[in-house]
C-alpha cells in the first residue's frame, strides 16, 4: 500500500484552542473483507490507511461498488494520489451534438463530485498525477433512454509505469451505459484525509449491465407538494444507484399541481396554491435534468379514481359534471381515503379534456411509456351516481362487479386511445396499477398485453402475479408489503399506524427479487424467460406522500431506495447480509454528494466492519 | 381587566378593524383568475369553502388565528384563555419592544436574547421569508397598517438565572389596542416563565395573506402555567454524533414547545466524544473521529443557547455499563505519539483492580452486553472512583445543572462474573457470585459514584437521576440510595408493574415509557433484520394520549398507589441513536416530540383528536421557523380541517 512511503505523523487534527493533537486510530483491511480500526501504536511498521480509502478495496470482490457489478470485478491492491484538477475526459468529443451535450454533462457531475470531495487548493506537487478518462459509446446516436436501451459497460484501469498517469477506459453501447461507468468509476475514487488528496484504485477491470430494465422510484406530489429541488435530489439518488425510472405520481384527488396546456382551471380549482405548481417549465427542466443522469421520467396521470380537485369546473364550463362523488362524505363510502373523486366516466368531455392533457404531457415527457394509473376505482362511487347508473341502465350494464370491470375496460380503452393519439399515432405502452380490471378473470378480456404494463401493489405472493406473466403482460414490482416507503408510521385518518404497517426495513426491501417471486409460484427456468424477453421488467419503490413533503421525504427515500436499486441492478443470490457493509458505506457516500438518507448503524459498525453482527438465533 | 371593560375594548377593536377586514385581492397571482377559496370557522375548525358560497374572506392562517378555544397556541394553555375574534394587522418594522423590566442585568440581557428569537420569528411568517434573506415586509403599506404599532413589554421581577426543578415557570399576556397602537404585556414569574409568554405571544400573531403583512389579536388575555415541572427530550450522541448545529436545532424546537429539558446521553460504549480536560485518553482514544468531539467551549455555548430558550441541559455520564470507548484507552495512554502541541496527559497508573473497563469489545457480545460494543466498568478497581470524580468535574465545569444523570442501565452481571478481577475480590471478601452479590457490587459502586458526584460538585449534592433497573426495586435498596433524593427514569413498558414498587419506595419518576415515548422505534434492526427491539413506531397520537397518571391508574396492582404530591415530576421521549445521525434526525422528533410537550405542559383529559387540527397547524409554523418536522397528513388536511377523519 502507497503508505508505507509516507509517515503516520501527517495525522495532525486541530483541537480545542488551536493545538494540534495526534489521531491515535488508523485502519487496516482484514482477511481482504473488512476493514478495521487499530490503534496506530499498534502498527508500528505503519500501513494504515483512512477509513474511506481502506474500503476502496479492501474487499478484493466487489470493493465499495454499488450496485454490485454483474460482470467481472477485478481490483488491484493499489491506490494513487491525484487531484481533481488533473483528471481529463475524453472520447466523446466527435459525437452528434445531443449525445455529446449528455457526455459534457455527464462529465461535469462526475468532475462536480471530486471538487466535493477534495476541494481545490494546497496542492502537493509530489501527487501531481494524472487520472485520464476516455468514455465512449459504440451507439452515438441515442439520446433517448427506452426501456430497451443497452445499459451495460466496461471499465478498464491501467496505471503507466513511471506511476504518474492512471487511465480509465469505460466503453458502453450507449451514454446510458457509458454514465453507468462514470458512476462506478466514481466509486473506485476517495478522499484520503491524512493526505488530504483523492486516492483512485490504479488498475480494475469491471464488466457490468443491469438485470432488470425497469429500476424505479415512485414519488407522489399530489397528497403534499415537492419543491423542484427535492424532486432534483430524487433524481441524484437515483442516478447514484444507477436507477433509471422516476415515476412521478404528479396528480390525485387532494390536489391538481400540474399545469396543463390551454387550461389553466386545473390549477386554479387544484393546486394547494399558487406557488405549489408545476408549470410546463419545471416540468421539461426535470426531464432535462434527469437525462444526463441516466434516468426516464414516466409520468402518471391518474384515473378514473383519484381525482378530484382541479375539476370541480366541468358545470360553470358548460360541461357539466367532470367528476363525481367529488368530497363526498363520509369519505369511507365513496374512496379509500379523503378526498373522494372519480371522474364522470359516461360524460364524453372528460375524454377529450384527458386528450388535452395527454397531449400536454406528451409535448415534455416521452412519448414510449406513460402511467394511466386505474387503481382504487370506488365501485360504490358510481353505483351511487345517478348519471351514472342511468347511463348503465341504458347500455345494459349490469351494477355488479361484471359490469363495474367493464366500465373500467371502456374507460381504460378510450383513455389509451385518447394517449395514442397525442403521441401522434405511435405505440405507447400504457402502464396500470393492479385494480379489479387486472384480476385474471378479467385481464385478458379488456387489456392487450402488448399496449399495457402491469405496475403489481398487490401482496407479493398475490396468485394474479404469476398469472398475467404467465398471460404475456410485463410486469413491474411493487408490491405494498415491501416496495412501499411510507408505511409504519402514525395513522392520518383515525389512531394507530398506517393501513401498511409496518415499516419496510431496507433488508425486506433488499431481499424483493421479482425473478425469486415469479419463480416460486412457477420454476426458475419459466422466470428465466420472462426475463430474457421482458415480461420480468422490474421494479419500483413507491413513496406516497400523504405523509412526507419537502422537509423529511429523503430519509424515507433513502438508504431503502438503494436496497431495491442493487436487488433490480445485480438481482443476486446473496441476500442483504452480504450486503450490509457496502449499503452502510453508499449511504455515506449519498449523504457526502447531499443526500439526507437515514442512518442505518451506530457509526462504530462501519469502524469495525465485523463486529454487528446480530444475535445468534434462540436455542443455539 | 374586569369583563365588562374587555367587552367595551372588543366592541372598540370590533369598530376599528372592520374596516380593515380582509377583502377580496388578487395580488400578483399566478393564476389566470383569483383563488375560489376562503377558510370559515365553524365549531371551532376553519373550512375551505368556495368564496361564492361566504361572506368571509380571509387565509387558513387568519382563520387559524380567530378560531376555537386555543386558536394557534401550543402547547395548549392550562390557564384563563380570553381572546378577542378581531385581528389588527400591522408591519413587522412597527414591532416596538419597549426596554425589558428586570431585576439584574443577567435577566435583562437573557429576556433581550429572547427578544431577537421572537422579532426573528415575525419575520419568519413570511412565505418569501428566505434565513439571511431580505426582509420580504419591506415595501410601502397603506396608511392604516404604515399607522399601526404593536408594543411589546416584557416584566420579570425574579432574578433566577437559572432553571431547576423548582423554578416556577407561568406568565401571562395582556394585550389591549387603543387607537393605532396594540400593546401586548408578557408578565413571567421568572426568566423562564416571560420566555414562554413571548413564544405564546408569537402564536397570537399570524401571516396576513390579503394585505401581505402579519396580524396579531387585537385583545384579550392568556393566563399560564406548566404542570409537569420535568419536560425533557433525550439524545443520545455516542452511537452516531450530532452536531452543535443540530443539537441548537433541536433546542429551538424544544422552545417553540416550551419542552425545558434536553438530557444528553453524551457517551456510551459506541463513542467517548466529550472532550474531558482532566482524563484526555478517553477522548482521544474514545471518539469516532478528531472532528466529533464536543469540546468544554462548545458545550458552554450550548448550555447558554438552551438557557436562552428556556432549556436546561442534564447530562447524563453512564455508568457502570454503556461504557468501553476511550476507557480501553486509559491503560495504554503512554503510547500516544505527541505531536508539536499535543496535550499530554499524565498516564494514569494501573495500580491494582485490574483494568478500569471490563468485557471491553467481549465476544460474543451477546453474553456480555445488551449490544456491541461491549464494555462495563470495573467496579472493584479503586482508580475507577478516581477517574468518574475527573470527569465529574469536567462535566460540572462546563454544565449548569441541579441535576445530574448517573446511567445505571443494562448492568451485565455475566461480565462482571467473567471478569478475574472481580471473581477474585467476591472470593477475597467470602462472597457468592450470586445475582444478589452482584446487585450489592452495582449498589455499592452507584453509592461511591455519587459520593464523588458530590465531592466533583464541591460539596452541593446534586440530584441524582438514574435509569429505572432491577437494582431499583431490591428490597432495602431505599437504605443505600435514598428516595429522597433520587429521581427514577422509568423506560419499561407503561404495563410494566416495577413502576408500583418504586413509586411505593417514594422515589421521584420521570416517564419515558417504551411503548409510547421511544422515538427511534420503528424503522427495522439495525443488527439481523426485523422490526427492531422495541417494537413498532410510536405514533403521535400514541405519545400524546400516554399520560403518565392515567399509565399509573391502570397499573394492575393488587394495592392501591398512594402517589405523594410532585413525585411525577414530569417525562421524556428518548432518541437512541443506533439509526438516526442529523440527516434523519428532525423527523424523528417532530412533530412527535409537539404531541409530547403539550401532554406534559397540560395534561388534558381530551384525547389526541381534540388536538389534531392545531398540531398539524403549529408543524406547519415549526417549518418556517426552519425545523424540518415531519409531515402528519396530506395538505389537503390543513386545508380542510375535520374531513381527514374516520368518524
Amino acid at each position: 500500500m502507497y503508505h508505507s512511503q509516507f509517515p503516520i505523523f501527517l495525522l495532525l487534527v486541530v483541537v480545542g484552542g488551536g493545538q494540534a493533537q495526534t489521531s491515535v486510530w488508523t485502519y487496516t483491511c482484514l482477511n481482504e473483507k473488512h476493514c478495521q480500526r487499530v490503534a496506530v501504536a499498534d502498527l508500528p511498521g505503519g500501513g494504515g490507511v483512512p477509513l474511506d480509502v481502506c474500503k476502496l478495496n479492501c474487499n478484493k470482490a466487489h470493493g465499495s461498488l454499488f450496485p454490485l457489478p454483474t460482470g467481472q470485478v477485478t481490483l488491484g491492491p493499489n491506490t494513487t494520489p491525484f487531484y481533481p484538477g488533473y483528471v481529463t475526459l475524453s472520447g466523446y468529443d466527435a459525437y452528434p451534438i445531443a449525445v455529446r451535450e449528455l457526455f459534457r454533462a455527464a462529465a461535469g457531475i462526475f468532475t462536480g463530485h471530486l471538487n466535493k470531495m477534495r476541494p481545490p487548493g494546497g496542492e502537493n506537487p509530489i501527487y501531481w498525477n494524472r487520472v485520464d478518462i476516455r468514455a465512449t459509446a459504440s451507439d452515438n446516436s441515442t439520446s433517448m433512454l427506452t426501456l430497451g436501451t443497452d445499459e451495460s459497460y466496461t471499465l478498464a484501469l491501467t496505471v503507466s509505469a513511471d506511476g504518474k498517469t492512471v487511465t480509465a477506459d469505460i466503453s458502453a453501447v450507449t451514454f446510458f451505459g457509458a454514465r453507468h461507468g462514470l458512476e462506478t468509476l466514481s466509486q473506485l475514487i476517495a478522499y484520503d484525509e491524512d493526505l488530504d488528496v483523492l486516492q483512485i484504485v490504479n488498475t480494475a477491470n469491471i464488466v457490468d449491465k443491469p438485470v432488470y430494465l425497469y429500476r424505479g422510484l415512485g414519488l407522489d406530489t399530489s397528497r403534499n407538494f415537492f419543491s423542484l429541488d427535492s424532486i432534483k435530489k430524487v433524481i441524484d439518488g437515483l442516478s447514484y444507484n444507477k436507477m433509471n425510472i422516476f415515476h412521478w405520481l404528479i396528480s390525485n384527488s387532494q390536489s391538481f399541481p400540474m399545469e396543463v396546456a390551454g387550461r389553466p382551471q386545473f390549477t386554479a380549482y387544484g393546486a394547494y396554491s399558487k406557488n405549489k405548481i408545476y408549470s410546463l417549465a419545471n416540468m421539461r427542466e426535470i426531464v432535462a435534468y434527469a437525462k444526463p443522469r441516466g434516468v426516464k421520467i414516466v409520468p402518471e396521470f391518474n384515473g378514473p379514481s383519484h381525482a378530484g380537485f382541479g375539476w370541480e369546473w366541468g358545470p360553470s364550463a358548460g360541461m357539466g359534471n367532470l367528476v363525481v362523488c367529488l368530497n363526498a362524505d363520509p369519505w369511507y363510502d365513496y374512496c379509500l381515503e379523503p378526498p373522494c373523486g372519480q371522474l364522470n366516466i359516461v360524460n364524453n368531455y372528460v375524454y377529450e379534456l384527458l386528450g388535452e392533457i395527454y397531449t400536454s404531457m406528451l409535448g415534455i415527457f416521452d412519448n414510449d411509456l406513460f402511467h394511466m394509473g386505474g387503481d382504487e376505482v370506488h365501485m360504490n362511487c358510481y353505483n351511487t351516481t345517478k348519471e351514472i347508473t342511468d347511463w348503465m341502465a341504458e347500455n345494459g350494464t349490469s351494477t355488479d362487479m361484471d359490469g363495474f370491470v367493464s366500465l373500467l375496460g371502456s374507460f381504460t380503452s378510450k383513455a389509451h386511445d385518447k394517449l395514442v393519439a397525442a403521441s401522434s399515432n405511435k405505440d405507447i405502452t400504457g402502464i396500470l396499477w393492479t385494480s379489479e380490471l387486472t384480476h385474471r378473470e378479467y385481464i385478458s378480456q379488456y387489456l392487450d398485453p402488448t399496449k399495457y404494463a402491469i405496475q403489481i401493489w398487490t401482496e407479493t405472493f398475490h396468485a394474479d402475479t404469476p398469472a398475467m406473466i404467465n398471460d404475456g403482460y410485463r410486469v413491474i414490482f411493487s408490491n405494498y408489503d415491501a416496495l412501499y416507503l411510507d408505511c409504519g408510521l402514525s395513522a392520518w385518518v383515525g389512531t394507530g399506524h398506517t393501513w401498511c404497517s409496518p415499516y419496510k426495513e431496507w433488508q425486506l426491501i433488499y431481499d424483493h427479487s421479482p425473478h425469486f417471486i415469479y419463480a416460486n409460484a412457477t420454476n426458475s427456468t419459466a422466470a428465466d424467460e420472462a426475463l430474457a424477453d421482458g415480461r420480468l421488467l422490474g421494479g419500483e419503490a413507491v413513496l406516497w406522500v400523504e405523509q412526507a413533503d419537502d422537509q423529511a421525504y429523503e430519509s424515507r427515500l433513502w438508504p431503502r431506495g438503494a436496497a431495491l436499486g442493487e436487488r433490480l441492478w445485480s438481482d443476486p443470490m446473496t441476500g442483504w447480509a452480504d450486503a450490509e457493509h457496502r449499503m452502510v458505506t453508499n449511504r455515506g457516500r449519498m449523504v457526502a454528494r447531499g443526500i439526507r438518507a437515514d442512518q442505518m448503524q451506530p457509526e462504530y459498525c462501519s469502524m469495525y466492519q465485523n463486529k454487528c453482527y446480530g444475535p445468534p438465533p434462540p436455542g443455539k | 381587566m374586569d369583563k365588562f371593560k374587555f367587552m367595551i375594548l372588543v366592541a372598540t377593536v370590533a369598530a376599528f378593524a372592520l374596516v380593515y377586514f380582509p377583502t377580496e385581492s388578487e395580488g400578483q397571482s399566478y393564476f389566470r383568475m383569483p383563488s375560489p377559496w376562503t377558510y370559515v370557522c365553524k365549531n371551532g375548525t376553519c373550512t375551505k369553502k368556495l368564496r361564492s358560497d361566504s361572506t368571509v374572506i380571509q387565509s387558513l392562517d387568519t382563520c387559524r388565528l380567530r378560531c376555537g378555544r386555543f386558536r394557534a397556541i401550543w402547547p395548549r394553555p392550562t390557564g384563563d384563555v380570553e381572546l378577542s375574534r378581531v385581528v389588527v394587522p400591522f408591519k413587522p418594522q412597527n414591532l416596538r419592544i419597549l426596554p425589558v423590566t428586570a431585576p439584574t442585568d443577567r435577566i435583562r440581557e437573557l429576556l433581550n436574547r429572547v427578544v431577537t428569537d421572537f422579532q426573528k420569528n415575525v419575520l419568519r411568517m413570511h412565505p418569501n421569508h428566505e434565513e439571511g434573506g431580505p426582509n420580504p415586509f419591506d415595501k410601502q403599506y397603506d396608511n392604516v397598517i404604515e399607522g399601526t404599532v404593536v408594543q411589546v413589554q416584557v416584566v420579570v421581577d425574579d432574578p433566577e438565572e437559572r432553571l431547576t426543578l423548582e423554578t416556577s415557570e407561568g406568565y401571562r399576556i395582556d394585550i389591549e389596542t387603543q387607537g393605532n397602537v396594540v400593546t401586548a404585556e408578557v408578565r413571567g414569574d421568572t426568566f423562564f416563565g416571560a420566555r414562554h409568554g413571548l413564544e405564546t405571544l408569537s402564536q397570537l400573531i399570524a401571516f396576513d395573506e390579503q394585505r401581505d403583512t402579519v396580524q396579531i389579536i387585537s385583545a384579550g388575555a392568556v393566563i399560564d402555567r406548566p404542570l409537569f415541572a420535568y419536560r425533557g427530550l433525550m439524545l443520545d450522541t455516542s452511537r452516531n454524533f450530532i452536531s452543535m448545529k443540530a443539537m441548537k436545532k433541536l433546542v429551538d424546537g424544544m422552545a417553540y414547545n416550551k419542552l425545558n429539558t434536553l438530557h444528553w446521553h453524551i457517551t456510551d460504549s459506541h463513542s467517548f466524544p466529550f472532550y474531558s480536560q482532566r482524563v484526555p485518553q478517553l477522548t482521544l482514544y474514545g471518539a469516532y473521529t478528531p472532528e466529533k468531539i464536543y469540546f468544554p467551549e462548545d458545550i458552554k455555548d450550548f448550555v447558554e443557547y438552551s438557557r436562552v430558550r428556556g432549556v436546561r441541559v442534564i447530562p447524563e455520564l453512564d455508568a457502570p455499563s454503556h461504557i468501553s470507548g476511550g476507557w480501553q484507552g486509559l491503560e495504554r495512554s503512554n503510547a500516544v505519539q505527541p505531536g508539536p502541541n499535543t496535550i499530554q496527559p499524565a498516564p494514569v497508573s494501573v495500580t491494582s483492580g485490574g483494568p478500569m473497563a471490563v468485557c471491553v469489545n467481549a465476544e460474543p457480545w451477546n453474553q456480555f452486553c445488551s449490544e456491541p460494543p461491549c464494555g462495563q466498568l470495573n467496579p472493584v478497581n479503586e482508580q475507577t472512583y478516581l477517574v468518574l470524580g475527573k470527569l465529574y468535574r469536567d462535566l460540572l465545569g462546563v454544565f449548569d445543572t441541579d441535576a445530574f444523570h448517573m446511567g445505571g442501565d443494562d448492568v451485565n452481571f455475566n461480565c462482571w462474573n467473567s471478569s478475574k478481577e472481580i471473581t477474585d475480590f467476591l472470593s477475597a471478601q467470602r462472597r457468592n457470585r450470586t445475582e444478589r452479590e452482584f446487585l450489592q457490587l452495582w449498589a455499592t459502586f452507584q453509592r461511591r459514584a455519587y459520593v464523588e458526584l458530590v465531592r466533583a460538585a464541591r460539596g452541593t449534592e446534586l440530584t441524582p437521576i438514574v435509569w429505572a433497573s432491577n437494582l431499583m426495586v431490591q428490597e432495602n435498596i431505599e437504605n443505600i440510595l435514598d428516595p429522597e433524593r433520587y429521581i427514577i427514569q422509568f423506560r419499561n413498558s407503561g404495563r410494566d408493574r416495577s413502576l408500583a414498587a418504586m413509586l411505593d419506595k417514594g422515589y421521584r419518576i420521570v416517564f419515558s415509557n417504551r411503548d409510547a415515548w421511544q422515538f427511534d422505534c420503528g424503522f427495522g434492526d439495525w443488527m439481523g433484520e426485523g422490526r427492531g427491539s422495541c417494537g413498532g413506531y410510536k405514533t403521535w397520537q400514541r405519545v400524546y394520549d400516554n399520560n403518565p397518571l392515567r399509565v399509573i391508574a391502570q397499573l394492575n396492582t393488587t394495592e392501591e398507589i398512594d402517589l405523594q404530591p410532585g413525585q411525577i415530576i414530569g417525562g421524556e421521549a428518548s432518541l437512541w441513536t443506533e439509526q438516526v445521525d442529523e440527516m434523519g434526525l428532525e423527523a424523528k422528533v417532530w412533530p412527535r416530540g409537539a404531541a409530547l410537550a403539550e401532554r406534559l405542559w397540560a395534561n388534558p383529559f381530551s384525547s389526541w383528536r381534540d388536538a389534531a387540527d392545531r398540531l398539524i397547524h403549529h408543524r406547519e409554523r415549526m417549518v418556517k421557523r426552519n425545523i424540518n418536522a415531519d409531515r402528519l397528513q396530506p395538505e389537503w388536511c390543513l386545508q380542510n380541517q375535520g374531513r381527514c377523519s374516520t368518524n
